[in-house]
């Protein structure tokens, strides 16, 4: 691509002749500067000193004094945090990735395959409602859903007792049991847009001649789901499956502005932000810790990065395997 | 194109339409019902907390936002939001152009230096080290230096928008004597309107909503945005949903409005970004 449009006129003798005749290289390298030096500073370096961060106890509190401190947040966060502790914080992560990768990009991808077809009026509106909330943000976002699961005067509380006829719903975000499910739910509802989208930009590749000829030669929908468009968006599949995973296992904006960690919804990402930076959530079970503990929160976010790296790769390796059998 | 919908059948069609519209019923209803509770009044929400609102009370508006004290939060979320999307986008687009033009050297490791940023982790941790160590914490400088930032999408999308941009006009203005920073911002920019608009809307409103980043590092008031004003507000007033919802509204407003005009945009830099990111 880039050999391609770079290719001016003529051979290369006349391209670097023209680079001179252009602007002076002084001037451009000066005005990328800024750019490259903001990159490193504020993105790149934090990323990678992250890591040796989470070997000392280094605390968000102005003026506190640091040591090294070994593998000991490490060992604190595997052995000597209570099992069952973190037994739920991993499991809730994981279970959290899973249901909203799965749920969100198979409502992602039914709904693209339908918006795709001709035959459908006002596509162009259905898309846009869908990604409406990925506009609204978290806040936004977060304030209707506590506006839907208010107890006793909210849309879901109505319904569960006037329609569905249980007699004392439960307060849905504040349930230990019904809180979790319902930030799953707004997440979903959030970023299913997002998936929607890029879906639909895979299968606007794929060419009308071939559904044509499939049509003609009596494929049923079913069959053309399974025979051409699901092999043809596999590589958006792929990577709508690793924005998700990747967005899920860090994602705890909404857990934040919804529950605020509390009533069993913490998560890894939750707990190094609450850990890090104040706030419940930095423990299993919705309790917060005081003295902005970011050494041991560094710690936290480097198990966080190799779970990512780890289920990363495992879906890459399940997606490329399954394509093969097909 | 008509003789395709003949092929399909009905009974997938109708299928469809259900489908989309239970969607769109599920996408709405939480919208319409946020908004209806806006305009009612307490009273009228208690005991008719379902039905659509009989007291038309838009004075919730007002209500809202002195009690969160948007006024006052307002101008810094604008400060904000035009300062670091200006700055994102003008820093963004020095880096893309050499790079598309490869006027730099070693411009293809510069390319995937900016890209890694798409994969690596946040490292939000050092970031607030840094900023605490620097004495910008809990400034307005400090809050904008991290929200601005040469993001990876955008320079990706640029990159590839500039390489389709001739290259004879680069000459010209050279020999007619134009300078380079003349030249991007009378030239390129404008020429590459489609996509400053596209990544310019995106990075506006991550600015707008940002939450994480005001939670950490404003603890101020006079320095709060107004979507941490709105966040702070449904934790103080948590029985007043129809207040909650007014400034809800309040905040979502510029959002929608800018949704509204800059639809096709947006989506087009979201798919630029996902296909290929």
């Amino acid at each position: 691509m880039q050999a391609g449009s770079a290719g001016a006129k003529g051979g290369k003798m006349f391209r670097s002749r023209a680079r001179i005749r252009t602007f002076s290289l002084w001037a451009v390298v000066l005005c990328m500067l800024p750019g490259i030096l903001h990159y490193l500073i504020f993105r790149l370096v934090p990323s990678i000193t992250n890591a040796v961060l989470s070997f000392t106890d280094i605390s968000g509190i102005p003026g506190t004094s640091w040591k090294w401190i070994g593998w000991a947040n490490y060992k604190e966060f595997f052995v000597l945090q209570n099992v069952r502790d973190l037994k739920n914080v991993l499991g809730r992560t994981a279970i959290y990735a899973v249901t909203v990768t799965l749920i969100q990009n198979g409502i992602a991808l039914l709904m693209a395959v339908i918006l795709n077809r001709k035959f459908l009026r006002g596509r162009n509106l259905y898309r846009a409602v869908y990604f409406m909330p990925e506009i609204l943000g978290v806040t936004v976002v977060a304030t209707v859903w506590k506006l839907m699961f208010s107890t006793p005067t909210g849309p879901v509380f109505l319904l569960m007792k006037d329609v569905m006829g249980i007699e004392n719903p439960p307060a849905v975000l504040s349930s230990f049991d019904y809180a979790f499910p319902a930030v799953i739910a707004s997440q979903i509802w959030m970023h299913m847009g997002y998936s929607l989208v890029i879906f639909l930009a895979g299968l606007q590749n794929i060419s009308n001649d071939i559904y044509e000829a499939a049509y003609i030669d009596g494929a049923g929908e079913w069959q053309v789901f399974w025979r051409i468009t699901l092999p043809m968006i596999w590589s958006t599949a792929t990577v709508n499956t690793l924005l998700a995973i990747i967005g899920s296992l860090q994602s705890f904006e909404l857990i934040m502005t919804i529950t605020g960690g509390q009533f069993n919804t913490s998560t890894l990402g939750m707990m190094v932000f609450a850990t890090a930076f104040g706030g419940r959530g930095a423990t299993a079970s919705g309790g917060s810790v005081s003295g902005l503990r970011q050494g041991y929160a560094a710690a936290q976010s480097m198990v966080l990065f190799v779970a990512v790296f780890i289920v990363t790769v495992i879906s890459q390796v399940l997606m490329a395997r399954l394509e093969s059998e097909q | 194109m008509k003789k395709k919908g003949s092929l399909t059948n009905i009974p997938f069609q109708v299928f469809s339409y259900i489908l989309v519209l239970i969607f769109l019923l599920i996408y709405l209803f939480p919208l319409f019902f946020s908004f209806n509770t806006s305009i009612k009044t307490a009273q009228d929400y208690v005991t008719n907390p379902a039905g659509l609102t009989r007291s038309w009370a838009f004075s919730n508006y007002i209500v809202a936002w002195q009690r969160a004290s948007f006024d006052k939060y307002i101008l810094n979320s604008v400060l904000y939001t035009v300062v670091c999307t200006v700055a994102s986008l003008v820093l963004s687009m020095f880096i893309a152009f050499p790079i598309a033009r490869k006027y730099v050297p070693f411009s293809n490791f510069w390319y995937y230096l900016f890209l890694c940023g798409l994969f690596l982790p946040s490292g939000a941790i050092p970031l607030f080290q840094i900023i605490l160590n620097i004495g910008l914490y809990n400034t307005k400088i400090g809050y904008m230096l991290i929200m601005t930032g040469v993001n990876a999408t955008s320079v990706f999308f640029f990159t590839g928008y500039l390489r389709s941009l001739p290259r004879d006009l680069d000459e010209a203005a050279s020999i007619d004597g134009c300078g380079y920073m003349r030249y991007m911002f009378t030239c390129v920019m404008p020429l590459a309107k489609p996509a400053v608009v596209s990544m310019g809307l995106l990075t506006m409103i991550g600015i707008w909503n940002d939450i994480v980043s005001s939670t950490i590092y404003l603890t101020s008031e006079s320095n709060y945005t107004i979507t941490r004003g709105l966040f702070v507000f449904t934790g103080q007033y948590q029985n007043d949903w129809t207040l909650m919802a007014a400034a809800l509204f309040i905040v979502a407003a510029p959002l929608i409005i800018a949704y509204l005009f800059g639809q096709r945009y947006i989506v087009d830099g979201i798919m630029a970004g996902g296909v290929k990111g």
